[in-house]
């Protein structure tokens, strides 16, 4: 299991490639170095995030989503397994993601939702998104479970969860639910904010009801 | 930046390609250490008067007649070796420092450990230890005993509230440490008078002027036992860089590892500082150059930066003694008339 958090700062002028070996870390004994088997499991991370051309380059040069690549890399090197270690299929390969494009604007959002995807299509990662982005959900996730207060709301395939009723349970929202026709997923779209139960009753005889 | 990425390593399609970090680490040991071993063989060599490594060597003379090796041995080796084990514990302490609070900016002096050991110093000074002074140097001693207390009160306050070590509250207990023993200090430096004053202004100038090999044997064992702890971080420090998060789900247990860095650099440090007096800009300036050199891995600073850090304050003790023959000026006026305006240029440059 690897973890990628929200976001990564480097005190330190490392380069890409020394990051993404760094998932190879926990495969090594105390003090040894890393070999030719962990920097192809590095390279073959780097190629399939997209990042291959960026090994060479200094991290904190990198824009928002590169960076964001780069460490998604640095755990899938995690999972690639040196030869003495356990056979693949009793180590699932599971990935946890902390609000993976909050801080990136929609070009890099639309690249990391993009590079997850394959990532699960091609090497069947399970991946874990913990995200407040219901469209970015619905742009990957083929479950949800919907979370307040600490509390499981809802739970289950997207289209079944992700419904308007439970959209105002989650975020006391009023959201309308198509889906796109362009790009085919459900599209989120908040339009109102409900008010508190005892604000409401003020305005409920001049406001049309919901 | 010459030894940081390895082209050859990135062309050619073999699957066998070696990463870069074992042939790094090979060139660093030799390159770095053999300048350490140069260094430590040459600035002996040099003074107002002149001596060659081969009379020094010379086995036809016994020792008593043999006065290049004499001077060589009696008079300047002490003087090198002092600033090799100060010079490589105050970088590597720094490294480590820096890799602690997660900031390039941070020193040895930080977290309050030399205002510490100046507050031993000047109690030494002013108000004497006649008892210990017979049987034990009371000065090394004291200022050693007060680095150990003001890295302990800085690790007490930092772990009052939670069990893990916050950078950013052991950051604020440094400089509170700091700021607290100086003014104790400025009360007892009143108290002096011109003798004590006069003495206490130059021991914190940062001195090599040991008296025989003594004083290094004695900070001997504390300067190995934390380069032995030394030897167990770099790893773990990479994989703090990136966040504490990342680097436990990649196994490193922080707690234990803030602990052994922060004790082991505390170490280093105090055994320094004891032996030579507060010198300033190495734990700061070498690291830094240092990464402008080999790039950032630990596993390679560490190592380079202690061979540099030893090579560098022994060149500036050459420089010290020379420059104003036969004047001896002290060692830590030379590493800050260097280290200032070099540190000023790596601000400059960062924009």
């Amino acid at each position: 299991m690897a973890i990628v958090p929200q976001e990564t700062h480097v005190a330190f002028d490392y380069s890409v490639l020394e990051i993404v070996l760094m998932g190879r870390y926990p495969h090594l004994q105390p003090f040894e170095t890393e070999g030719p088997n962990d920097l192809a499991i590095a390279r073959t991370a780097l190629a399939q995030t997209g990042t291959a051309t960026l090994a060479d380059r200094s991290f904190m040069t990198l824009s928002g989503g590169e960076k964001q690549r780069v460490i998604i890399a640095s755990a899938l090197a995690q999972f690639g397994h040196s030869p003495v270690d356990v056979p693949v299929e009793l180590a699932p390969e599971i990935l946890l993601l902390d609000e993976p494009t909050a801080s990136l604007d929609l070009g890099y959002q639309l690249e990391i939702g993009a590079t997850l995807r394959r990532l699960n299509a091609n090497r069947g990662i399970t991946m874990i998104v913990s995200t407040h982005d219901l469209n970015f959900a619905a742009s990957i996730c083929q479950n949800v479970v919907l979370l307040r207060a600490g509390r499981i709301l809802a739970a289950g395939e997207l289209d079944a969860v992700l419904t308007p009723k439970n959209i105002s349970r989650l975020y006391d929202v009023d959201a309308s639910i198509d889906r796109h026709p362009l790009s085919g997923q459900l599209s989120i779209v908040p339009f109102r904010r409900q008010l508190p139960s005892s604000v409401a009753s003020q305005y409920s005889s001049s406001k049309e009801s919901m | 930046m010459i030894l940081n990425h390895n082209t050859k390593a990135s062309q050619g399609a073999s699957t066998e390609a070696q990463p870069p970090i074992r042939w790094r680490l090979t060139v660093t040991w030799l390159s770095f250490g053999s300048l350490m071993i140069l260094t430590l063989l040459i600035a002996p060599l040099i003074g107002p008067t002149s001596i060659t490594l081969s009379s020094v060597i010379d086995r036809s003379l016994p020792f008593v007649e043999n006065v290049d090796a004499q001077i060589f041995f009696i008079a300047r080796l002490p003087r090198a070796l002092t600033g090799a084990l100060v010079g490589a514990s105050l970088a590597a302490a720094g490294v480590v420092f820096q890799a602690l609070l997660r900031n390039p900016l941070a020193t040895p002096y930080t977290l309050g450990i030399s205002a510490g050991s100046s507050l031993g110093a000047m109690l030494v000074i002013t108000f004497g230890a006649p008892v210990l002074a017979s049987v034990i140097p009371a000065l090394p001693l004291a200022s050693f005993l007060g680095s150990l207390m003001a890295a302990g009160v800085v690790y007490a306050l930092a772990t009052l509230r939670h069990r893990d070590l916050s950078t950013m509250v052991l950051l604020l207990a440094g400089v509170t440490i700091n700021s607290f023993f100086s003014s104790v200090i400025m009360f007892v430096q009143y108290l002096n008078d011109f003798t004590q004053t006069f003495q206490t202004v130059r021991w914190l100038m940062g001195n090599l002027d040991v008296s025989g090999y003594q004083p290094i044997l004695a900070a001997l064992p504390f300067t190995l036992i934390a380069f032995i702890g030394f030897a167990w971080l770099p790893k773990s420090l990479n994989l703090l860089s990136l966040g504490v998060d990342s680097a436990a789900s990649r196994g490193v247990d922080v707690l234990r590892t803030q602990r052994l860095a922060f004790l082991t650099a505390s170490l280093a440090t105090a055994a320094a500082v004891s032996l030579s007096g507060p010198i300033g800009f190495i734990g700061i300036v070498i690291p830094h150059l240092v990464r402008l050199l080999v790039g950032a891995d630990h596993r390679i600073v560490m190592p380079a930066s202690a061979c540099l850090g030893a090579s560098f304050l022994v060149a500036c003790d050459v420089v010290a003694r020379t420059v104003m023959s036969p004047l001896e000026l002290p060692v830590g006026i030379i590493t800050a008339l260097i280290g200032g305006p070099f540190f000023l240029w790596i601000l400059v440059r960062r924009q």
